[in-house]
């Protein structure tokens, strides 16, 4: 369930905007919680990808000293997106409803 | 950055890359160049090479993934059986669903390959069937039965592996 959550966590971070790895490893560390390697993101990102879910291009900026690759969300992230997102908060609504039964 | 920094990067980089050889070369090299890019980025923000690598891991297990995936890849797009099931093979000891769907294939090729020794014999040697105690109940009807056996367990023996490799895809990583 919670290689579920990163991609869910990763698609709605990309849903903001392009960002490049390490921009989205700090990202996911600081506005989800969630503490990443570097060896799960990338084959994460590689992935879903693969999937279509999401799409890269290299950027040459002013002030990196390499090319960047940004990740977006595709118009199939997006919908998938909103699918596993509405799966998930249904299911921790539930959940929470649950837990906080009789407290 | 300092020199041993960079000799440490470069020899993981180096690794990687020789790890990564099965893949399509503008693959290897995405993969390689965002690996660096990460890298030096993160070392000119202050870290040193070995807390930055330490995020990546070993440069085999890093690589496996893109492998792995690359693998289930290359096997769904032959579109033969034993190449799909090869590929199964190489990753059954980590994943259940690649042990679940080769025992399915091995099931189901097994009955199909029955059934056709069974067709086989039938024909050539009929006087030697007798399948159930007593009398052959079905007679010629045999004839049908087994065919049908035949066809549906080798679409179920493809489809095993099939649906094992579509499900190993839609995972993040396979333990």
């Amino acid at each position: 369930m919670y290689k579920g959550v990163l991609e869910l966590a990763l698609m709605r971070l990309l849903q903001d905007g392009a960002q490049y790895g390490l921009k989205i490893l700090d990202g996911l560390h600081e506005e989800a919680g969630l503490d990443l390697s570097e060896g799960t993101l990338y084959p994460l990102l590689h992935r879903l990808e693969k999937a279509g879910l999401i799409k890269s291009e290299w950027r040459h900026e002013a002030e990196a000293s390499h090319p960047r690759k940004y990740y977006g969300l595709t118009p199939a992230g997006a919908t998938e997106l909103k699918a596993q997102g509405d799966i998930w908060l249904e299911m921790t609504e539930r959940l929470n409803a649950f837990l906080k039964r009789g407290n | 950055m300092g020199a041993q920094d960079e000799t440490d990067i470069n020899t993981w980089l180096g690794y990687l890359e020789q790890v990564l050889a099965p893949l399509p070369a503008s693959e290897r090299e995405d993969i390689v160049v965002e690996a660096r890019a990460h890298l030096e980025e993160r070392v000119a923000a202050g870290l040193s090479a070995t807390s930055a690598l330490a995020g990546f891991g070993k440069a085999e297990h890093y690589a496996r993934a893109f492998l792995d995936d690359h693998a289930l890849t290359q096997a769904l797009d032959s579109r033969r059986a034993l190449t799909m099931a090869k590929t199964l093979f190489g990753v059954a000891g980590q994943s259940l669903i690649a042990t679940l769907g080769l025992i399915a294939f091995l099931v189901f090729g097994t009955t199909t390959i029955g059934a056709i020794a069974c067709l086989l014999l039938k024909f050539a040697r009929p006087e030697l069937i007798n399948l159930w105690p007593g009398s052959e109940r079905l007679g010629n009807g045999l004839y049908p039965v087994l065919v049908a056996i035949a066809v549906i367990d080798a679409w179920l023996a493809r489809f095993s592996l099939v649906l094992a490799l579509k499900g190993l895809k839609g995972r993040p990583d396979r333990e």
